[in-house]
């Protein structure tokens, strides 16, 4: 179902803005409570500055070659490419279950204990082998709807939370701990994980510049930044106590007698879940050298969701799942190490 | 075709069967030696006065000079018959298309050719003004059932040699005319090239409406309860489309024009769009896009809201509707569906009925139906009045009533059973079955995904004329379709 067309790449963009959102909304910001609001901006920063880092590799191939990282490998080591292919399947993977898990916890803690969040998995996994299916073309079209859905959602969870914010001198101190800011910097690493989306779906798109990767790492900064300082400013310690910051700005959204914004919560989590692994999917068909094959796709969810089933009855699978500092080692090789490795292989031949 | 008037003759009676309408008027040509002739017409398709008048009377006043029937068959085509339009054929397949639109044939003993006589005069619904496109400014104007004087509707606002007519026959056993109508050189030659390879394509045996064709004009693996095949009965929608590269497709027989490519955001549009202020055009917009989001939205919102997330209504109403549906006997999800069922019978109920009885029909749905469920305790008010305004806003977007009514339904069901969650996934499916879907390789959620900001002056808001004469955006042109990806390199 993959079409030949190519799409420009700020829609890839934009769906690399959208992963972070899904991050926003799922993590429960590990944020350590004797820390200023300047010292964890300056966390959030640092943190968003090195994921930057993390799509220079690929988008020197990208912009060199006008390949992705995977057709790139393939072209210049086919005998290696199943190895290289079996590893970022393994990365997707782990990352679709990383989300998955969030999610899932993220829907029985805040949305509905009762839920059988088998049958939720099940059925959010259903939707996204539709989606994969569809291809990254249509995913990607998607997104501009998701983004503007998203948008008015901030919008509306800012604006009413204005009434509620109370400006603290004191947070404007710095504030924090080396241990802390190690902590932060590695949380905020998580959007990160998109350079790798980057790095291999690159090649449907058209029309790339490199300054698209940096507008959508600091709209994102920016979003992040704007949760902090409500979180900070308009919870107040009451945050700090608590998981999920999005959920609770959104519970705390009013518009004078006008509440209950919580289910726009729902729906724009539910909404860039459901792109992160559809795009994560259609990652996994492309790693195995498909556009978009629907037995690969099958196959794949059934490995998700089997390996969901065991994170849920196994407690130490799901503590290995849903490690970010694994999950960032993950991606720091997959985004940098192995495409840098490429790249310092073949420089003599980017262009051949 | 023989040279026997005889066997040619019994040919044509063998091959209508004998059947009641096929008629023979054999006559005799003066001349030098009696030459024996007929004219051949299917009774109904011609007209008789014209047939008497310009073909039966100057045959028979004539003297031929000529001896053989060659140079009589000549002399008749070029001096005798007054009618406008002659053609000469020699073969029975164009024997039987001739007589079967409407031409008298003329058969003269000798020779192996025939003359065709332009006498048609069937009977038919004069052009009117289309029920199902009302307009309040405008033309009044409709598409009627012969495809000739649909032509001549299109050919009478575009008064360019770059209008082209293009004849295609579908149907083995109907033989249906199709008409291809684009502009030279507005339209794009790969779209034309497929138009052209569909219809070759088409396998039926008979074609009867546009309906038949739709499914053989879509793209190939874009399945969707949305059509990418646009239809209008008006001439002044079909010749707009025709100016940004569109191809109507005119069938004999029906009134429905198709036009090709079709987009999601045409229908939006409307001919009154252009007609009316560009401000209250764009008012008329955005309610329309809102109406669908109404139609589609809010019975299946009503029902997850109050089954699941009732803290979600506002507290006045969240006491009324709490009151109102606690007071009836079936659950809030069942309730929806078998009202939205009931409304779906009574409208197609009304739809099939003969007029004077719709009165009737009327008031058993406002009143026995409806208010007397209501006060006996079968229904809520809440839950009628939510069904009651989704299936108005329906429709204002009348060319998307089938597929609202099917996702309405999706999304009753799906938000009874999971919530919220379930209408925000089951419109994942949508949007990306939608985002998914071209027509003729153009995406048809053009314009918003992918988005054009050029396009923009044309959907949401309708621009003034200054700026859409500027430069009309022909569909080829539009992001992300086959042909322009193909222009670029």
């Amino acid at each position: 179902m993959q079409t030949k067309i190519k799409f420009p790449s700020k829609r890839l963009l934009l769906l690399i803005f959208l992963a972070g959102v899904s991050v926003i909304l799922l993590e429960s910001f590990e944020i350590p409570k004797g820390t200023s609001f300047l010292f964890d901006l300056l966390t959030l920063i640092s943190g968003f500055l090195i994921t930057a880092l993390f799509f220079i590799p690929s988008a020197i191939i990208k912009s060199r070659t006008d390949l992705d990282f995977m057709s790139f490998a393939h072209i210049k080591t086919p005998n290696a490419i199943i190895f290289i292919s079996a590893f970022y399947c393994m990365y997707f993977v782990y990352t679709a279950e990383y989300f998955l898990i969030k999610y899932c916890d993220m829907f029985s803690n805040k949305l509905n204990s009762e839920a059988n969040i088998f049958a939720v998995a099940l059925v959010l996994l259903a939707v996204c082998i539709y989606a994969a299916y569809k291809g990254t073309n249509a995913i990607a079209r998607c997104s501009i709807f998701i983004f503007v859905f998203s948008f008015i959602v901030f919008v509306l969870i800012f604006a009413g939370n204005i009434s509620n914010l109370e400006i603290n001198a004191t947070n404007f101190s710095f504030r924090g701990q080396k241990t802390d800011f190690i902590n932060n910097t590695s949380f905020f690493l998580t959007p990160a994980f998109a350079a790798v989306i980057f790095a291999v779906l690159s090649g449907y798109t058209k029309n790339f510049r490199p300054r698209q990767i940096v507008y959508s790492i600091i709209i994102t900064t920016i979003i992040f930044a704007l949760i902090l300082f409500f979180t900070t400013f308009a919870l107040g310690e009451y945050a700090f106590a608590q998981d999920y910051r999005c959920f609770l700005l959104s519970k705390s959204t009013h518009f004078g007698d006008l509440d209950g914004f919580d289910s726009l919560y729902l729906s724009i989590s539910v909404l860039t879940v459901f792109l992160v692994i559809s795009l994560i999917l259609t990652c996994i068909c492309k790693s195995t050298g498909k556009s978009s094959s629907l037995p690969i796709i099958l196959v794949f969810s059934i490995i998700i969701f089997v390996l969901f089933i065991c994170a849920n009855y196994f407690n130490a699978v799901k503590e290995l799942l849903i490690n970010h500092y694994l999950f960032n080692i993950l991606t720091f090789v997959s985004a940098v190490v192995i495409p840098t490795f490429y790249l310092i292989a073949f420089r003599r031949r980017l262009n051949g | 075709m023989y040279k026997s008037l005889t066997k040619n003759l019994d040919t044509l009676k063998n091959m209508f069967a004998s059947s009641a309408d096929f008629t023979v008027r054999e006559m005799t040509l003066s001349a030098l030696d009696s030459i024996n002739a007929a004219i051949i017409t299917i009774e109904g398709m011609c007209s008789k006065d014209v047939i008497a008048l310009s073909v039966i009377n100057p045959l028979l006043a004539y003297s031929f000079t000529e001896t053989s029937s060659d140079k009589i068959l000549d002399e008749i085509k070029s001096s005798v018959l007054t009618s406008s339009e002659i053609v000469e054929f020699n073969t029975f397949d164009e024997a039987v298309m001739f007589s079967t639109s409407g031409f008298a044939l003329l058969a003269v003993d000798g020779t192996d050719r025939m003359l065709a006589i332009g006498v048609q005069g069937f009977s038919f619904r004069s052009v009117s003004e289309p029920e199902s496109e009302v307009v309040q400014r405008g033309s009044r104007e409709g598409f009627t059932e012969p495809l000739r004087i649909n032509m001549t509707l299109i050919r009478r606002r575009i008064k360019s040699p770059d209008l082209v007519f293009e004849t295609i026959t579908v149907g083995s056993e109907s033989q249906t005319q199709l008409m291809l109508c684009y502009l030279q050189k507005s339209v794009s030659p790969q779209i034309l090239k497929k138009i052209r390879n569909r219809l070759n394509d088409c396998n039926l045996e008979t074609v009867l409406a546009s309906g038949y064709l739709t499914e053989y004009l879509e793209d190939k693996g874009s399945k969707s309860i949305f059509s990418g095949v646009g239809i209008s009965e008006r001439p002044d929608t079909v010749c707009g489309k025709l100016t940004e590269g569109r191809v109507a497709i005119l069938i004999d027989g029906t009134p429905a024009v198709i036009i090709l490519p079709h987009l999601f955001v045409e229908e939006f549009q409307s001919v009154d769009d252009y007609s009316n202020r560009p401000y209250y055009a764009a008012f008329i917009r955005i309610l329309k896009y809102l109406s669908f989001f109404i139609a589609v939205y809010l019975p299946g919102l009503y029902t997850a809201f109050a089954q699941f997330h009732p803290e979600y209504f506002p507290t006045g109403l969240l006491i009324k509707t709490s009151e109102s549906l606690s007071a009836t006997p079936l659950p809030v999800t069942l309730e929806v569906v078998i009202i939205t069922f009931v409304y779906e019978i009574m409208r197609e109920a009304g739809l099939r009925i003969p007029k004077p009885l719709g009165h009737a029909v009327s008031i058993v749905g406002a009143l026995v139906i409806g208010e007397s469920a209501v006060s006996a305790g079968f229904i809520s008010s809440s839950t009628l009045m939510v069904v009651a305004t989704a299936a108005i806003c329906s429709y204002v977007t009348s060319p998307l009533y089938p597929p609202i009514t099917v996702l309405r339904f999706l999304f009753v069901i799906v938000g009874g059973i999971f919530g919220l969650w379930g209408i925000v996934l089951a419109s994942c499916v949508v949007i990306i079955n939608m985002c998914a879907k071209t027509s003729l390789g153009v995406p048809y959620m053009s314009s918003l995904a992918p988005f054009s900001l050029k396009s923009m002056r044309d959907v949401f808001i309708r621009a003034d004329w200054k700026s859409l004469s500027r430069r009309t955006i022909k569909v080829q042109k539009f992001p992300e379709t086959e042909d322009s990806y193909a222009d670029k390199n």
